[in-house]
């Protein structure tokens, strides 16, 4: 074909050919209409990576040629008009224009077959074969799957019919996944927008398809489970939610997941971890089990926070470029950090008002990192005025698109008993001090200390002996800052950021100290290890 | 009748060996204390004065773990190596001790003293050392053979069936148990003959303790699973306590620590019957009278010249 050929956009690689560049034989002007009829033929590979083939599972994933998203000028960072088009890559495989589908799949008849779209017909073909009639509009991507041992379930959750498709043994889970998709539903409609969508396909594939878990293709996406998993272990859930979030945010906003992989992977992350907590417990969402909880947002704050490389690079990568395996760590997990320690900062309900407001803006849209931005920077200046300066932009520069950590410290409490003081001179002397530790009159300073590069306001929680507290605001901006008191009763405790809302703090023990340290918890721990030990040392010994 | 009898029996005799058992319980503290001061004077020092302690007041924490930093890799990594350390020490002092625990669960009629019981560990620690050492050999090579090569199988099947898994987990497990349990039928047998003889004899102990496991097979094999499954129990037990009770206070921590004392010190009094149990039953089986030894010998008991025709074959192997 002389107008064919393939290209190479993001790195030259000769032996690349996910993309094609068609030359129209005619030019075509704006208005114009071009209809294009490709016979095309794909090879599913054999081992499943994501699509293909294992024995008689099939999963049908980027199969057809796609259309690239072209950009006019104004759009997102296009100075001018111009098709954005991406290799296929291992890290980012979504930025398409929502499409209108119409697939016609024939396989055999005893095949239990699942896709993006809605079933129109099935046909009995009389040779064995049958051949379905599917119909998807307004979709990203459009992927389907066959095995004959697919049990299906089928649930309406208000406008939307849900089917679940997963292997016979694994019914028992069936509720399970039902559920989480249907807590994913209610909670972003409630707090985002509605699903558009009348139907919502979701998998879970057997275990010689389970390179295919884990994926969304808007209306249909799949999960990850094995059979017999415990009801302690939340983690189908949190697969299905994840994948619900990508069909949700990729499906209805349709980012440039190539090029801000963070505003895709990171936003959802985000979203999982809110879903995950309130629906299974803010401590232990992910694993609730008495010897052991595990929290879905500790997965995403210990990703990035203990992550070696967590200042290696920002956010501004395009997927592929993230080096030292740093594009899960930033995209994901310093991404849901970013925006949980900004939800601690401007409150939930700002945070769900912001998320409102992008969505009413920009469904279908293809939003960029700057449009985002400047939704939250709207919003909360709607909501908190100047609180904040006039916009949020400092924010994203120093988390986003800096290297900088967050680290604030207590690094000193001091007491010194006021002997000099007027009230009491006159009644005591240092000799004959009798009255109450409480009653005391103290000279108190509080020494605290930012070890990060970045800096955000925090509170401050002191805590005196006698019972008052006191709650503090530090711009954090300087590096250290002390506070202060005369008067009745030392300072006992102090808490940097009391209610943990800072998530992007790399060290929270740093971030309070008393002076009567609770050392119940290590005795307990070690008491408990003494015992584990000894009964390891009974179960190794003949 | 014998398997009745051999638990009456066994049961008199591990309580007659009480002092070992507290003699072993202490061992295992002090050894499990190597590990455990360490890490708590770690925990301490990383912790320093912060409140994060309040977010282990509800149990284990990983958020917390995950603040240590590089504290909790070198903590995580000295604990392994620690673990690795301890269990080998571990089955070193337990050759050792259960050298005064066969010599005590004998039939006889004296009090075991400490000395006696710290003078029969020594005299039994070598030949005790060859069986252990062999026995250990065969259950690395079941483990490897009876679950790490099934399992690993089904798990790289590109095609396999749903759950295969779990399912050859589930067959191996219990393969593996029974397998398990005819070591230490075999161990336990081994050591017990070699405990009633003067002169240290590992193979031949050994060799005995082959044939005497398959000689009263299902006897013996009912026995050993009858203790092992009160072993696991008593061992789910403490498991479920620690994981149940969380203790908010000292008192409640120190509580919690003599409840699973206890239920350790049950455990090993289990550990002891089977020993009593299994030298009982060889006792019965080839018609064992143990008397006073002669002035000369090492032990205060040892096999009788007089033996029937079928123990003399076994001891004069």
């Amino acid at each position: 074909m002389p107008f064919l050929q393939y290209i190479r956009p993001d790195d030259g690689n000769l032996y690349d050919s996910t993309v094609v560049k068609i030359d129209l034989p005619k030019g075509a002007k704006p208005g114009d209409t071009v209809f294009l009829k490709i016979n095309f033929e794909t090879k599913l590979p054999s081992k499943i990576v994501r699509t293909g083939y294992n024995d008689d599972f099939y999963f049908a994933g980027q199969w057809f040629p796609k259309f690239g998203v072209y950009e006019a000028a104004g759009m997102r960072y296009a100075s001018a008009g111009n098709w954005n088009c991406h290799q296929f890559h291992h890290n980012s495989e979504f930025y398409s224009n929502h499409s209108v589908y119409d697939v016609i799949i024939t396989l055999p008849k005893h095949y239990v077959a699942g896709s993006g779209g809605m079933l129109l017909t099935e046909a009995d073909n009389g040779n064995g074969e049958k051949t379905l009639t599917y119909r998807a509009e307004d979709i990203v991507d459009f992927a389907w799957t066959a095995w004959p041992s697919y049990v299906v379930f089928t649930e309406q959750w208000k406008h939307v019919k849900i089917t679940l498709l997963l292997p016979e043994e694994r019914k028992i889970q069936a509720e399970r996944q039902m559920t989480a998709v249907k807590n994913a539903l209610e909670y972003l409609e409630t707090n985002v927008g509605p699903f558009p969508w009348p139907h919502l396909t979701f998998v879970d594939p057997p275990s010689k398809g389970d390179g295919a878990g884990g994926m969304e293709y808007t209306t249909l996406f799949t999960s990850s489970s094995f059979k017999g998993v415990p009801e302690f272990f939340h983690m189908p859930e949190m697969v299905t939610i994840h994948e619900f979030g990508h069909a949700y945010f990729m499906g209805i906003l349709a980012s440039n997941e190539f090029e801000e992989p963070w505003l895709d992977e990171g936003v959802n992350q985000f979203w999982e971890s809110r879903i995950m907590d309130n629906y299974y417990g803010v401590n232990s969402s992910l694993v609730d089990h008495p010897l052991l909880s595990i929290s879905d947002q500790f997965i995403s704050r210990s990703s990035y926070v203990y992550s070696v490389n967590r200042q290696t690079i920002t956010n501004k990568e395009y997927s592929w470029n993230y080096p030292h395996g740093t594009y899960s760590m930033m995209s994901y997990s310093k991404t849901a950090v970013i925006l949980r320690t900004l939800m601690g900062l401007t409150g939930e309900e700002t945070m769900n008002e912001i998320f409102r407001e992008y969505y009413r803006k920009w469904a279908f849209r293809h939003p960029s990192g700057k449009d985002f931005i400047s939704v939250v920077n709207e919003v909360v200046s709607k909501s908190h005025g100047d609180k904040f300066g006039p916009d949020m932009n400092w924010f994203f520069d120093q988390t986003l698109f800096g290297t900088g950590i967050c680290d604030y410290k207590v690094s000193q409490i001091t007491n010194k008993k006021n002997y000099n003081s007027d009230i009491k001179k006159d009644t005591l002397s240092k000799s004959s001090i009798s009255f109450s530790e409480a009653d005391s009159l103290y000279n108190s300073v509080v020494e605290l200390e930012r070890l990060g590069e970045i800096m955000l306001p925090v509170e401050v929680l002191i805590h005196f002996k006698n019972g008052n507290e006191l709650l503090e605001s530090w711009d954090g901006k300087s590096r250290y800052k002390d506070f202060f008191y005369d008067g009745k009763g030392k300072v006992e405790w102090v808490k940097i950021d009391p209610e943990y809302k800072i998530v992007m703090d790399v060290n929270f023990i740093n971030n309070s100290m008393t002076l009567s340290p609770d050392r119940v918890p290590v005795r307990r721990i070690s008491g408990k290890l003494t015992t584990l030990l000894q009964l390891f040392i009974g179960a190794i010994t003949l | 009748m014998k398997l009745a009898y051999a638990i009456k029996t066994g049961l008199s005799r591990s309580l007659k060996a009480w002092k070992g058992i507290i003699v072993f319980w202490l061992i295992s503290i002090f050894m499990v204390s190597f590990l455990v001061v360490p890490f708590k004077a770690g925990m301490k020092a990383v912790l320093g004065k912060s409140m994060i302690t309040e977010k282990l007041t509800e149990g284990l924490n990983l958020d917390v773990l995950g603040d240590f930093g590089t504290n909790f890799t070198s903590m995580g990594a000295s604990l392994f190596s620690g673990v690795l350390v301890l269990a080998l020490a571990a089955i070193l002092v337990n050759i050792f001790i259960t050298g005064g625990f066969f010599d005590s669960v004998k039939s006889s009629d004296l009090k075991v003293t400490y000395q006696e019981f710290f003078r029969a560990s020594a005299k039994n620690f070598w030949p005790f050392l060859v069986i252990s050492s062999i026995l250990y050999i065969i259950a690395l090579l079941l483990i490897i053979v009876i679950i790490v090569v099934p399992v690993s199988i089904a798990g790289n099947a590109e095609s396999a069936p749903e759950g295969i898994i779990f399912k050859t987990l589930a067959i191996s497990g219990s393969v593996f148990i029974l397998a398990i349990s005819i070591v230490f039928l075999v161990a336990d047998y081994a050591r017990a003959w070699q405990a009633a003889r003067a002169e240290s004899a590992g193979f031949k102990a050994l060799g005995f303790g082959f044939r005497q496991t398959f000689r009263t097979f299902f006897q013996s094999l009912g026995l050993m699973l009858l203790i092992i499954v009160l072993q696991v129990l008593v061992a789910w037990c403490v498991m479920k306590i620690i994981a149940i009770y969380t203790p908010s206070t000292g008192a409640g921590v120190f509580l919690l620590f003599i409840v699973s004392q206890l239920l350790l010190l049950v455990k090993i009094l289990i550990k002891v019957l089977r020993y009593a149990c299994v030298s009982s039953l060889m006792e019965q089986n080839l018609e064992i009278i143990q008397v006073p030894s002669a002035a000369n010998s090492t032990s205060d008991y040892e096999i009788p010249h007089d033996l029937s025709p079928e123990l003399k074959s076994e001891t004069d192997v």
